[in-house]
């Protein structure tokens, strides 16, 4: 019967016209631009506190200093704060640089973004992290996030009325590092601190830490040279629970996400270090100001679906990731033990004309895989009038109409023999109801497959990522008016725009 | 402490690349440091450290060594051609590394340092 079903699909997706509306405007995030408030700063020293040891039990002592960016009246050192108080509070811990003439200067290395982050609202506190920069391996992980913790306890010590935070709404966020820092200081938080938010750039991740129920925003560029291993992109599929953005960018390395510095071992980035500053500050100011409910994107949905990351997108290609825990799942490929002919809901996922299909895992360097998870892996190499595709079967007991998406995340293997260098795969989307009814989108009205970008030299392992494209829902309804969104039994990826590709696709769900 | 005083080698790395400074002000030189006058000396470790640790230290002396999201990395190769990663290293300064070698890492030993970008000195000492 089933297979009855992939024919008689099969046949519907031959004569199903294919349509292109137009594409949607193009306007940029507000927050590419400096928010109202002028920006005042002021330098601090808390003075010792005691940390946890490194190298063994017992404690370190080291001084707890930094330089706060808040909400002024007039830009300058010590200007007096900006009505419109109480500010959230946004620790900012620096990366490791730890050479002379950068060692104890590391927090000052990103006021590009601390200025512009306290320029939409925020009180943000740049931590030094230098004190414990001397310890290579250990990585004084936990130490950074002892440093986090004691800043917003030095913070929230204050008298609220001179210090004016928000203590309801905390971020911490950070850079290598310190982005690994900042997600152990939400884990740990001894204090019960109200951590909201999670931000990071190109973080480590020496202790394998996983975030839980907390929004997450992680940047990371195709020409990292320093952490080039792919740990920020495993920490995004680890993170669970709350709604997560992961933007992929190419071309970006990772000392350029710094005010100044310089890394010899990685080179130029391919785009510039003011365009990396514009997609850390445009992003990370509406992913906190969505966190902290001060703007009209609590899900910061902006970061996902592409038109919103305009105009940095008309010249920088960045392939987001995006999950919202309001979702249903049609297919997450992680069941066990692994069988390609049954989805995540226990029916049919099915192939036609394709070369090969299976799952595959994606944690696997050889392979190009820096990811945390498992995936369809689907090949096709037949050119002519009948389209390969991939097919996954709806419940019946599941009503889609009842979400806004359906999304997926999909690949292409980078050197893979069925993709052609340079050639975006192109498909085209399509869903069943029960009556029959076929409706198509092309994939490119919404999202795209990309030739995975690859740098030269020994420091840019190549690697396939993954892009997560959200289809609206209604798009399938405009393309037939007589579909039922509410008896959606199947959804498929035709493959009739290239004449061979090796794709992977994960994640499909139907969500807001 | 006893402090053995095993090898002085002196190492010049080279760095060449004439990549163009990027668009930032102020800059680092887009060459790392050359690594330079690096000496290598066995102690014991002063306490407290971790018990499964072993009680001895590496002592580096030198001139250029620093850290990024990782390194500078110090591994020890034997003379039968096994390589062991130190279990701790501490860059104390650009001129100064602390490192713990595994158990067993002792005879003729050739110690290699190496900062980010792969610039690497080695020096042969023998316990």
């Amino acid at each position: 019967m089933r297979r009855t079903l992939v024919s008689a699909f099969s046949l519907a997706l031959v004569l199903a016209a294919l349509t292109a509306p137009a594409h949607a405007g193009d306007d940029p995030l507000e927050t590419l631009q400096p928010g109202p408030y002028a920006v005042g700063f002021i330098d601090w020293d808390f003075g010792s506190v005691e940390l946890s040891g490194v190298n063994g039990p017992g404690t370190i002592n080291r001084d707890h200093f930094g330089r706060v960016f808040y909400p002024a009246t007039v830009a300058g050192e010590g200007t007096p704060a900006a009505n419109g108080f109480p500010f959230p509070l946004i620790v900012w811990a620096h990366g490791r640089f730890h050479q002379t003439p950068f060692i104890n200067h590391n927090h000052e290395q990103a006021a590009y973004l601390t200025e512009h982050l306290a320029s939409w609202g925020f009180f943000v506190a740049s931590v030094n992290l230098d004190v414990v920069g001397a310890f290579s391996f250990p990585a004084a992980i936990p130490q950074r996030a002892e440093l986090i913790h004691h800043t917003l306890s030095a913070f929230f010590a204050f008298d609220p009325n001179e210090v004016l935070i928000d203590r309801t709404r905390i971020g911490v966020a950070g850079h290598s590092r310190g982005g690994d820092g900042a997600i152990q200081a939400w884990l740990t938080n001894p204090d019960g601190h109200p951590i909201h938010a999670v931000a990071t750039i190109s973080p480590t991740d020496f202790d394998d830490t996983s975030l839980g129920a907390v929004p997450y925003l992680g940047l990371y560029g195709s020409k990292d040279g320093d952490v080039n291993n792919g740990w920020p992109i495993k920490q995004y599929d680890k993170a669970s629970g709350a709604t997560k953005a992961f933007e992929y960018i190419h071309g970006a390395n990772h000392f350029w996400f710094t005010d100044t510095i310089h890394f010899s071992g990685e080179g130029n980035g391919d785009i510039t270090r003011a365009q990396h500053h514009e997609i850390a500050r445009s992003t990370m100011a509406h992913f906190f100001r969505s966190a902290f409910g001060l703007n009209n994107d609590p899900d910061f949905t902006e970061l996902a679906d592409g038109p919103g990351l305009a105009p940095l997108t008309d010249v920088i290609e960045i392939l987001p990731n995006y999950s919202n825990p309001t979702h249903y799942v049609i297919n997450n490929v992680e069941a066990f033990p692994i069988n390609p002919s049954l989805n995540s809901q226990g029916l049919l996922s099915a192939g036609s004309l394709l070369t090969l299909l299976d799952e595959q895992g994606l944690n696997n360097a050889g392979q190009t895989f820096y990811h945390r998870t498992k995936a369809v892996r689907a090949e096709f190499n037949a050119p002519g009038p009948s389209a390969p595709f991939y097919l996954e079967e709806v419940s019946p007991f599941v009503d889609p109409s009842q979400w806004d998406f359906l999304s997926f995340r999909a690949l292409q293997k980078v050197n893979g023999p069925l993709n052609t260098p340079g050639v975006e795969q192109e498909f085209t989307v399509a869903v069943v109801d029960a009556a029959g009814e076929v409706a198509t989108v092309p994939l490119t009205d919404h999202g795209k497959v990309v030739w995975p970008a690859t740098h030269t030299g020994s420091s840019f392992p190549q690697k396939s990522v993954l892009r997560t494209t959200r289809i609206p829902l209604r798009a399938f309804k405009t393309a037939n008016n007589l579909l039922q969104l509410s008896q959606i039994r199947y959804i498929a990826v035709v493959f009739n725009q290239n004449d061979a590709g090796d794709l992977r696709l994960d994640d499909f769900v139907f969500t807001d | 402490m006893k402090r053995i005083l095993i090898a002085l080698a002196l190492i010049a790395a080279a760095l060449a690349t004439n990549r163009p400074f990027d668009d930032g002000v102020q800059a680092a030189p887009d060459a790392g440091p050359a690594i330079d006058d690096v000496r290598v000396a066995f102690g014991e470790v002063p306490l407290p450290y971790v018990d499964d640790k072993p009680n001895r230290t590496v002592t580096i002396e030198g001139r250029g060594f620093y850290g990024t999201a990782f390194g500078p990395f110090v591994h020890f190769e034997m003379d039968d051609g096994s390589v062991h990663e130190a279990l701790g290293v501490v860059l104390e300064s650009g001129e100064r590394i602390v490192a713990w070698p595994p158990r067993g890492v002792e005879g003729a030993v050739t110690v290699i340092v190496q900062n980010p970008d792969r610039v690497r000195v080695t020096a042969d000492v023998s316990l």
